[in-house]
């Protein structure tokens, strides 16, 4: 879309017909992907926005009935219930379909294990014997991370596939949102973990290979669950070579 | 308006903290436009009730997108109720609603009163929409047709130019001029300035 800022007609018509939802939808697709760096547009938008708002208060005004209200709250209720801290078999879906069979085997007994530590996330004690076999191995080295007021510490074991970060100054998550911990060794990202907390966070790491293989590794805010791929810029991040 | 109570910033902030006090909030400020646009638009009182618990939903799922430089909460919010709305007559292929804003006896009947809405609420809602009603009273009759067949009944430009036999280059211009000439009128009223 060529959109003539000098024409000032031109950027009202589109931001008019947009905003009242008139703009055929190949126009406004293509006016979307102009707005994204278009500051001048995106406010002309917010002006007409707010117009065709009001003309949202114009219209009989009617009760909703008691039950939609009823309803909204059931359903943030059932997205705030919570969820497990460790969520193992979103780290590691991909890998089972192309190891060899006697890996099968170790990766089976190894996903019983995490599915164990899943289920007693809370116990702080199972943590503890994994963070301090990691701390007492003598190759074990630790990683700082720090960015933006977010400060963490990432214990790796070259040998091991299992690795301890632990995270202050985390900014709160909405429920819709999750941290999301990502290894790199080749060129795309592997999921080591998907977490909820907010301010400080000790997670556990599970990758599918040992933590000599990985060059990178990062955190991202992701929709909650989890996503197969990175979908925004890490909050904190390091190499680990 | 009672300048004490939490403002939209503050409660879209909350929300986005995961604050579900604060989502009941706005829904009790905001649930009525919502769901009086709704009904408006789709003639459907079961769609509009979904519609209503969607736009909700989904500001509990998107309030950290949520940005003050895209315009005013309200705005925000009346904008995602007004897109499902139509997105819902084009599924249907039904624009029930005729191109007049003003009321019909054939809109869906108000149930019992919600305990939720505070009456203040209601008493502002019935100002504004009358001030809203002058606002577009002043407009003329050509311009006030283009922008309600675009906005209530969902018609893209081409299609009103097609329903009223008129250039689209017609359409286009009585939109822009008469969006305009609603932005001056409301900002004279000092309607856009203050939290609608």
């Amino acid at each position: 879309m060529i959109v003539d800022h000098d024409n000032h007609d031109q950027v009202a018509e589109l931001a008019s017909a947009y905003a009242l939802g008139s703009l055929e939808p190949d126009d406004v697709r293509e006016f979307e992907a102009h707005m994204r760096s278009c500051r001048q547009c995106t406010k002309a938008v917010a002006d007409m926005e707010a117009v065709a708002g009001v003309l949202a208060h114009s219209v009989p005004q009617l009760d909703p009935p008691p039950r939609i209200r009823q309803e909204l709250i059931r359903r943030i209720a059932a997205e705030r219930a919570p969820r497990p801290a460790i969520a193992p078999s979103r780290a590691r879906p991909r890998w089972l379909s192309f190891v060899a069979p006697a890996a099968v085997a170790a990766a089976i007994v190894l996903l019983i294990i995490a599915s164990v530590i899943a289920v007693r996330q809370h116990d702080e004690l199972e943590r503890l014997r994994t963070v301090q076999a990691l701390i007492a191995a003598p190759s074990s080295r630790v990683v700082p991370l720090n960015q933006d007021g977010i400060h963490a510490k990432l214990i790796v074991k070259p040998g091991s596939n299992e690795a301890y970060m632990a995270v202050s100054g985390l900014p709160p998550l909405p429920a819709s949102r999750d941290y999301q911990v990502w290894l790199l060794s080749g060129s795309r990202p592997e999921s080591v973990g998907v977490f909820h907390s907010e301010g400080t966070g000790r997670w556990i790491l599970k990758a599918s290979r040992p933590m000599k293989d990985y060059k990178w590794v990062g955190v991202t805010r992701e929709p909650r669950g989890g996503s197969p791929q990175p979908t925004t810029q890490p909050i904190i991040a390091s190499n680990l070579r | 308006m009672d300048r004490t109570r939490p403002d939209d910033e503050e409660l879209i902030s909350r929300v986005g903290n995961g604050d579900a006090h604060a989502l009941e909030a706005l829904y009790d400020r905001y649930a009525r436009p919502v769901f009086s646009l709704a009904s408006r638009i789709t003639g459907d009182q079961q769609a509009a009730e979904e519609i209503t618990q969607e736009v909700f939903v989904r500001v509990w799922q998107q309030a950290t997108t949520y940005s003050r430089e895209r315009g005013r909460l309200s705005s925000w919010l009346l904008g995602i109720a007004h897109h499902l709305s139509i997105d819902e007559i084009r599924r249907r292929g039904a624009r029930p609603q005729s191109s007049h804003s003003s009321d019909d006896p054939s809109q869906p009947r108000s149930e019992p009163r919600d305990s939720s809405p505070d009456p203040g609420e209601i008493a502002i809602g019935q100002e504004r929409r009358e001030a809203v009603l002058l606002a577009l009273s002043s407009l003329p009759a050509e311009q006030r047709q283009v922008i309600e067949l675009s906005y209530f009944a969902g018609l893209t430009q081409a299609e009103i130019a097609e329903k009223l036999v008129l250039p689209l280059g017609t359409v286009k211009t009585r939109t822009r001029l008469g969006l305009q000439r609603l932005r001056a009128e409301l900002l004279a009223r000092g309607m856009l300035s203050d939290t609608l």
